[in-house]
């Protein structure tokens, strides 16, 4: 009598673990794909300055960027009082476009870099 | 939401990421990951007090870990009452529950830190399956300290490269995750198939 092929057995008795089998396999190809598209576009812009984000703070773009915390403030318009006061509400307290904040510092950076 | 509650980070600092982490621990879908790694970034700014920032993140998880070890152990009278049912399922889940008894430590540790996706549905089991709470307490709080370290080291390390290296991490953690549970499927059903086999045999005898 010829054996029944292992993944008819399978899917004859266990067909819940099987389901979930495949939906895990499933899941691990896309995050692969996920994973090696991210990984890509990161080696490209890894010489470019990842977008500076309306949460960060003065501080962690001066850290971040190894640029004088008191220069980004300064230059902001804030020196004495840039301790954990996001990019955001820097811009609402100057009542400006957070973009606009961005677009100065981003400015700044590149000064600094060249 | 996420960017929302990133801003108030600086402000609410510790307090905010020990809930946080906390709720993550509860299968809530907040990512933990990513602001212990901002909070790495603001704390070597100066900004959050890095030891603090540290020590809240990791009391939260803890404690996190402590409530889904307890909702899951509320389900264990639950379980033992199918155990003691007899037949083939009530037996599957016996040698399940014990094995956990038996291993679980290991499956705490890795799933606070390189599992950390499977990290609050492993709580609930251990706690089900009634694994030793002084085992489950040092498996889960050591590996929160590897979780804690890892994140707030890579956020205060690499905060220039915050914006490309979270959803390389976030991928591959979902990755390992997927492959992790694919695997403990796929030998299931190999036991399952040599289990059929076996009793193939003893039919055609």
């Amino acid at each position: 009598m010829k054996r029944p092929a292992p993944l008819h057995v399978l899917w004859e008795h266990h067909k819940p673990t099987m389901i979930l089998l495949g939906l895990a396999l499933v899941l691990a190809v896309f995050f692969t794909v996920r994973f090696t598209l991210h990984w890509v576009y990161w080696q490209d812009h890894r010489n470019l300055r990842p977008d500076i984000e309306p949460w960060m703070t003065v501080g962690y773009v001066a850290h971040a960027w190894h640029t004088p915390a008191l220069d980004l403030a300064t230059l902001l318009g804030q020196p004495e009082d840039i301790r954990r006061k996001t990019l955001e509400e820097i811009a609402h307290e100057q009542n400006r476009p957070v973009a606009e904040l961005i677009a100065e510092l981003n400015a700044v950076l590149e000064k600094v870099a060249q | 939401m996420t960017d929302q509650l990133l801003a108030l980070l600086p402000d609410y600092g510790a307090p905010l990421l020990g809930l946080i982490t906390l709720l993550s621990c509860l299968a809530l879908p907040v990512p933990a990951s990513l602001f212990m790694m901002a909070a790495g970034g603001f704390a070597a700014a100066g900004d959050l007090p890095l030891g603090f920032t540290i020590l809240a993140a990791l009391t939260g998880a803890v404690i996190g870990d402590q409530i889904g070890y307890a909702l899951g152990r509320s389900g264990a009278g639950w379980l033992q009452r199918i155990e003691s049912r007899g037949g083939k399922q009530a037996m599957a889940l016996s040698r399940a529950t014990s094995l956990t008894r038996e291993r679980g430590n290991i499956a705490v540790f890795l799933s606070r830190w390189l599992l950390s996706p499977l990290g609050p549905y492993v709580n609930f089991v251990a706690g089900a399956a009634r694994l030793r709470w002084p085992t489950f307490t040092i498996a889960s709080a050591t590996g929160e300290i590897a979780w804690v370290t890892i994140y707030v080291g890579i956020g205060a390390g690499a905060a220039d490269q915050f914006g490309y290296l979270w959803p390389v991490i976030s991928d591959m953690l979902g990755l390992l995750a997927a492959l992790t549970v694919a695997l403990l499927l796929a030998l299931r059903l190999r036991h399952m198939l040599q289990l059929h086999r076996k009793l193939g045999h003893k039919k055609r005898r």
